[in-house]
This record gives structure tokens, sequence and C-alpha cells, in this order.
């Protein structure tokens, strides 16, 4: 008995004609169907769960309908966002600190700090200061770290404002100390020797009561708030 | 004559160099530019964490002005999110940037520049033409303005 064989598909792909879906993938227009819906069910995949939403935004935002997509891939993109639908930042395992259109102007304020984080910035400041004469060096510093200490401690709706808020106090703090090594010495430049002690004067609570000095004039800095 | 020749050659070779030094300080100053290993993400995955450097920033106090983000792309990448994150911990998401593209952002402006910046791609499981795994590959160029 003859075999007929279909080779339809190669003079399709020749002519330019749509190739069909590798096994596996399908088009983002058929993501609605009953087959797909079933087979993200079947998947453990909960299409009304915000986890499920935030991913299929993330694809669509970049996507039209004659696109491929997977269903491993979907799982995979899903892991990215919380329950709530959140960016889950992974690096330090916190959501919360992505900027978005909605948020952008809102964390723009001015939240309460908790006392270690702050004792944390400002001996952290003062130790690099003096380590590298009053130069911000990026390769060494550990500011960072103080930054994503603090928003462990936050809620997550106050991460963003948090580090608006400590952001304030650490030029607070670095402008307290050049203006004590200044007044020391008059001609001192950033990245001369500090003088030893010269710091000594300079505590975090002098500083901060400055800080809520309207138009305070010794640390320079925009504290026009209410801390 | 000749040797007179050679010392005003030699002497406005000297100026020009000097002028460009002194503008290529001008311009540096404010400013720094870092460019991420390659970043490869597939199938809806993120790609390794590429952190960049501040070196060291001049002046008391500074803060950032403006961001710009260039990124290359590889022939045939699918879709892909880019996600900056700034010394403060803060990140902002940039869709798919075509290849050539220059970003410019003001979400950091404010937060101090120094530091280091962690740079990543998650590539948006989508392509053109069925791949069962897609795959974004791109080197991200970022420069930080501050004052």
């Amino acid at each position: 008995m003859a075999r007929i064989t279909n080779y339809s598909f190669l003079f399709q792909n020749m002519f330019g004609a749509q190739r069909p879906a590798v096994r596996g993938s399908f088009q983002l227009s058929q993501l609605n169907s009953s087959s797909v819906q079933k087979q993200l069910k079947a998947a453990g995949i909960d299409t009304n769960s915000r986890q499920y939403k935030a991913a299929l935004k993330q694809m669509m935002s970049n996507a039209n309908g004659a696109m491929y997509t997977n269903i491993q891939g979907i799982k995979n993109l899903m892991k990215n966002y919380d329950k709530h639908g959140d960016y889950i930042d992974p690096v330090t395992g916190l959501t919360g600190l992505l900027i978005t259109d909605e948020n952008a102007e809102s964390r723009k304020r001015i939240v309460s700090i908790p006392e270690s984080s702050r004792d944390e910035m400002f001996e952290l400041t003062k130790k690099e200061f003096l380590r590298e004469n009053g130069v911000q060096n990026g390769d060494t510093t550990k500011r960072s770290d103080v930054y994503t200490n603090l928003y462990r401690k936050m809620q997550k709706n106050d991460r963003l404002a948090a580090g608006y808020t400590m952001e304030k106090y650490e030029r607070a703090y670095r402008q307290a100390f050049l203006n004590a090594v200044r007044e020391a010495d008059p001609d001192w430049e950033i990245g001369k020797p500090v003088k030893p002690g010269v710091l000594d004067s300079v505590t975090r609570e002098t500083t901060e009561d400055n800080m809520k000095k309207p138009g305070s004039a010794a640390t320079r800095v925009s504290v026009d708030m209410k801390i | 004559m000749k040797i007179f020749s050679k010392r005003i050659y030699t002497v406005v070779v000297a100026c020009l160099m000097s002028c460009i030094m002194f503008a290529t300080s001008a311009l540096a100053a404010g400013s720094y530019s870092k460019t991420t290993v390659k970043l490869n993400a597939y199938s809806g995955g993120s790609s390794t964490k590429s952190t960049v450097s501040s070196g060291s920033v001049l002046g008391d106090n500074q803060s950032i002005t403006k961001v710009q983000l260039r990124c290359t792309v590889s022939s045939g990448s699918d879709p892909y999110t880019l996600y900056v994150k700034s010394p403060d911990g803060t990140t902002e998401s940039f869709t798919g940037p075509i290849p050539g593209d220059t970003i410019t952002t003001t979400a950091f402006n404010g937060e101090n520049p120094s530091g280091k910046w962690t740079i990543w791609i998650v590539n948006d499981n989508i392509s053109s033409n069925g791949n069962i795994y897609p795959v974004s590959t791109v080197t991200v160029r970022i420069q930080v303005y501050y004052s």
C-alpha cells in the first residue's frame, strides 16, 4: 500500500507562511481557549491568582497575539511574583522595592526609621568617611547593606518611603562630618587626611536635632520636613 | 628652520593634548559609565545579576540627576524585561528595550550615586517563531549623572 507523506509545510515555510507551533508552545491568542486553560490547570496554575495575572501582564507588555508562549515558562515567570502579584527582588527576596508609575511620587514621603537603622547608617558613614578621607568610594562602601537591613525591618508598603527618608539622614550625617572637618581645618579638601578626633564631637543625636531646625545651615541638605 | 618648525609642531600638539585632557576630565566630572557582563535569560527565567560599581564619586553630597541605559541586544533575542537596582536598593523595570535604544530615567533622582548597581533581565517567555525556550541575550551600559 502506497504511503502518502504530506510535505506541504516545507513549501509553507519557503513562502513565509506561519509555522506550526513547536510542541508544547501555543499562541498567546489561544491563552483563553478551553484546551490551553485545561493545560494550565493540569500544570497546577491558578489562573485567578495574582501571581498568574502579574506574569501575564509581563508577557503581554511586550507581545502580540500571534506570538508563542509555553506553560513551563509561565510557571517560571510566576515565581518572580508573590501571592499579591508584587515583584520579588531576586537578590534580597523582598517585595515593595519596585518603582512603578503608581508609587513614583507617593514614595517620596517621610516615615519613621528605627533607631537601630539610623545608628547603623551613622556609624558606617563615619567609618567610611575616616577610612576614605571623605571620598565616597563605591567599590568599598557597604551603604547598600544598611538600606537592605532597613527594608527588612519595614512593612512592604513603607519600604520605598523608608529608603527615601534614610537618604535624608545619610546626607545629614555626611554633611555634619564635612562641616566638622572644615571647621577644624578650613583648607581641608576631600581626599586629604582627616585629623584624628575631629569627628568625635559629631553625634547622631545632635545631627538629627539640627535636621529638625527649619532652614538649618549646619546640614545644608533638604530636610524641610518633620522627622 | 626645520628645528623651529618641529618645536612649533611639538608645542601645538602639547596644547592640543592638554585641551583634550581638560575637556575629557570636565565632561567626566559628574557622571560615570559602566557595562554589564552579557545577560542571558530563557523561558521566563532571570539572568545573572550583574553588579557594577560607581567607583569614586566626586563632590560633597551628590545626588543622581538622571540615569541612561543603552542595551546591546543579540540578534534573534526574544522579548525581555530589564531590571535596574540602585545602590539604595530601589528598582525600576523597563519593558524590552530594542537594540541600540537609549533609555533615560529620572526614577533614581535624588539618590546617592555611590555604590553598586545591580542589573539583570527576565525573559518574557514569548517568541515570534514558536521557540519552546524563548531566549534573550543583552549587554547593558549604564551611565549615571549626578551633581
